[in-house]
């Protein structure tokens, strides 16, 4: 080690101590995400064997030729949007709930975190089986309530990406109930009490006390839930399979088609970058709003 | 088989191959343990003599891409390759079970550079793959020097059925063995619900008859029955291959696709081809078939099905078994077959192994990924259709060649599995008279049919008209021709 430092300076001694970790950076990040930003700006298809340079060609494609674009970015908005609000409601409720003393407090704080131990797969094909109209548990107990006289078909064309939200919030709001769990617990007891002495009700307290303490980890819970949902495959993929139709091929899953199904690895490259963008627009927006200073 | 059974395989010496009759096991336990055949030829074969054939095995260890069926049966034919061949434990050969979309798992790999010898591919797929350069034609396999190639690929091919050396063919070469051969799209019945209904035997000759007898069924159904359950399941052979052979079956190879290259679309608006949507909306409208289908995937579909609460189905052949087993079905002895009578009822199925272009392979690696293609598809070291074999015995699954379809103990156990004799006959009969996507030989096929399986549901579901669907995947066949 001396012999080595004696030879180069300080600086030249710890980028040495950086290399390796520059090595993995640039072969793990900067490569890949370099060769995606490449590939969507060439026409790269196996099925026809072409790997040409055509400038934007493929991001105009998306924006002016795709039919299905349109509709897989409402989509995706739209699952997105129902996966944050659940997650949130879902997150916070059993947050308050655990945060308060009760007998049995850890236990149920272990329950709370079972779904979010599960794999997404086994996720998407519990709620699969639990819809199927055929051997699935809701259909069969709405039967047997005499709510139905025969199979149900939950999984329809306008209500799919419901329960792919719901399933997608069940499987993650632990998550978030972790996070403003822990926010909960460092709130001065104190406060509530000098709002109690000011006549603030629950709903007050809330707003006044509980809230602002919770801001930071519901930045993250937001932004985590929503890069999340943007990019969810698995789920949709083993869930409804994009179906019934097309009514939960989101974004993700539309990449997933043209990359995969149809070999355009340029274009799903492009449709993959036109995702990133909108994902990070959301991120700096939560941030912008999240983070401002009061007052003035 | 017995016969076959009684010969061992032939040993290349100098060039030249040699069926050797197969003395006695001794013969096999030499190999495995020594891996030489030296004194196996001496001792057995004084007529072929000179240059010793050693067996020691791949450079690299073989490596298999597989799904996730019957992964016991798989690792059971690899260690016999192994054992037949010589293969020293170091380099085993290695089987590598993706989950998922099997094609798309095989492609990363494949596009990835991989090291991988032998994969599953499909009509379809092939010749996607064959122009990306991930495969190789076999053709050109020939028995080597070395021992380790026992067939030559021209003697193969003709026995291998001619529709079958078609659909593997890119270009006019070879490029895959059968793994199985099938008719997808065969008319499955539940005798139980026909019996009950006093209709037993009352079978549609055409879709036509089918089509006219859905609302007979549908008045006939109690709660949670179904007259026919639609296969528009949510796969890349489910709801685009239905529309494919209903056209076919009616009209002809083509009715959807011209018969010879560039494989343009024939069909239209105004063709028969519209004509089978409209059967297919008025069947979802009139809930002939539960709106479910749309999300299943196949597993749901045979799961539905299996239910007993449906009158027909679509499927493919080999899974009459599944429908006929007690242990996975509630309809077990009651799942029969709609023979044909004026027109086929369904296309051809098939999946093939092919030949890998491995970068890392040497000269001895190539003898021995060959030998395990030949293996997998043809015959083993014995003369004897081991892998082809086992598959139709344990699982329904035809074969490629008629020694294995004609073989005693395959037609048994096929037999075990159906409702009654003549349905063997139904399977048979179909097998030679079912068409072949024409367009599958297409490398712009794929890209189609996942447009197909985009907008056809859209049919059923309302949000487009028929004519927008047929207009829209017959503007987009041209587009794909024009672009080839």
């Amino acid at each position: 080690m001396p012999l080595i430092k004696r030879s180069l300076s300080d600086v030249q001694f710890g980028l040495a101590l950086l290399l390796p970790l520059i090595f993995f950076v640039v072969g793990l990040n900067v490569y890949p995400l370099g060769y995606s930003i490449w590939m969507s700006l060439t026409n790269y298809d196996i099925s026809r064997g072409t790997k040409d340079f055509i400038g934007f060609g493929n991001y105009y494609t998306v924006f002016f030729k795709d039919p299905y674009f349109a509709r897989a970015l409402g989509v995706t908005l739209r699952f997105t949007a129902e996966a944050v609000i659940i997650n949130i409601a879902l997150g916070l409720g059993i947050a308050l709930l655990l945060n308060e003393v009760f007998r049995g407090r850890g236990l149920m704080r272990m329950i709370a975190l079972l779904p979010w131990s599960m794999s997404t797969y086994a996720v998407a094909t519990l709620f699969r089986y639990m819809t199927s109209p055929d051997v699935g548990l809701l259909s069969a107990a709405a039967q047997y309530l005499g709510l139905s006289a025969g199979p149900v078909t939950f999984l329809t064309a306008a209500n799919a990406i419901d329960w792919v939200a719901l399933a997608f919030s069940w499987n993650l709001a632990p998550l978030g109930a972790f996070f403003f769990l822990a926010n909960l617990q460092v709130i001065p007891e104190d406060l509530y009490r000098q709002a109690k002495t000011d006549g603030a009700g629950a709903i007050r307290r809330f707003r006044h006390v509980t809230l602002p303490y919770l801001r930071y980890s519901l930045l993250v819970v937001l932004l985590l839930v929503t890069l999340f949902a943007a990019t969810e495959t698995t789920l949709i993929m083993t869930f409804t399979g994009g179906g019934p139709g097309i009514s939960t091929h989101t974004l993700t899953y539309w990449v997933y088609v043209q990359t995969f199904q149809s070999y355009a690895f340029g274009y799903g490259s492009a449709l993959s970058w036109i995702l990133m963008v909108i994902v990070l627009s959301i991120g700096i927006v939560y941030f912008l709003v999240l983070t401002r200073r009061r007052g003035g | 088989m017995k016969v076959v059974g009684g010969t061992v395989g032939g040993l290349v010496v100098g060039g030249a191959i040699g069926y050797l009759a197969k003395p006695s096991e001794a013969v096999e336990k030499t190999i495995t343990q020594t891996q030489t055949v030296t004194k196996t030829v001496t001792a057995t074969a004084p007529v072929v003599t000179t240059t010793p054939v050693q067996l020691t095995g791949p450079d690299h260890a073989l490596v298999m891409l597989m799904g996730g069926y019957r992964p016991d049966m798989v690792k059971a034919s690899l260690g016999e390759f192994d054992t037949q061949w010589g293969v020293p434990s170091s380099t085993a050969t290695q089987l590598q079970q993706l989950s998922g979309d099997l094609i798309v798992a095989q492609e990363a790999k494949l596009a990835a550079g991989a090291p991988v010898d032998t994969c599953l591919s499909y009509p379809y797929s092939t010749v996607t793959w064959a122009k990306a350069g991930w495969i190789q034609p076999i053709d050109d396999i020939k028995p080597t020097s070395d021992g380790v190639v026992m067939y030559d690929m021209n003697d193969i091919k003709k026995e291998l059925y001619k529709n079958l050396q078609d659909a593997f063919s890119v270009d006019g070469k070879l490029y895959g063995l059968p793994y199985y051969t099938s008719v997808v799209g065969i008319k499955q019945t539940n005798e139980r619900l026909f019996s009950r209904e006093g209709m037993s035997g009352e079978y549609p000759k055409d879709y036509k008859e089918f089509y006219d007898q859905l609302p007979t069924l549908k008045a006939k159904c109690q709660a949670g029955e179904y007259p026919f359950l639609g296969p528009y399941y949510n796969e890349a052979f489910g709801i685009p291959w239905t529309w494919l052979y209903e056209t076919m079956n009616q009209g002809g190879v083509g009715a959807m696709f011209d018969e010879k290259p560039p494989y343009g679309p024939t069909f239209d608006v105004g063709t028969l081809a519209e004509e089978v949507l409209t059967n297919w909306k008025d069947t979802w409208d009139k809930e002939y078939t539960p709106h479910s289908v749309l999300t299943m995937k196949q597993t749901d579909y045979l799961g539905a099905f299996s239910t007993g609460k449906y009158f027909y189905s679509d499927n493919a052949d080999y899974y009459i078994g599944y429908m006929n087993n007690p242990a996975k079905s509630q309809m077990a002895g009651d799942c029969g077959l709609v023979p044909p009578d004026k027109q086929p009822w369904g296309m051809m199925d098939a999946a093939i192994y092919v030949l890998a272009n491995r970068k890392d392979r040497t000269e001895k690696d190539q003898h021995y990924a060959q030998a395990f293609m030949e293996f997998l598809g043809y015959k083993d070291r014995k003369g004897v259709y081991y892998v082809p074999r086992r598959w139709g015995i344990e699982e329904s699954l035809q074969s490629g060649f008629p020694g294995v379809v004609e073989d005693p103990e395959v037609k048994a156990a096929y037999l075990k599995r159906l409702r009654k004799p003549e349905d063997l006959q139904t399977i048979g009969k179909l097998l030679d008279i079912m068409p072949l996507c024409s367009a599958w030989k297409a490398a712009w096929y794929t890209k189609w049919n996942v447009r197909a399986m985009t907008e056809l549901p859209l049919v059923l579901t309302g949000e487009k008209s028929i004519k927008d669907v047929v207009t829209t995947l017959r503007s987009y066949a041209d587009e794909l021709v024009k672009g080839a």
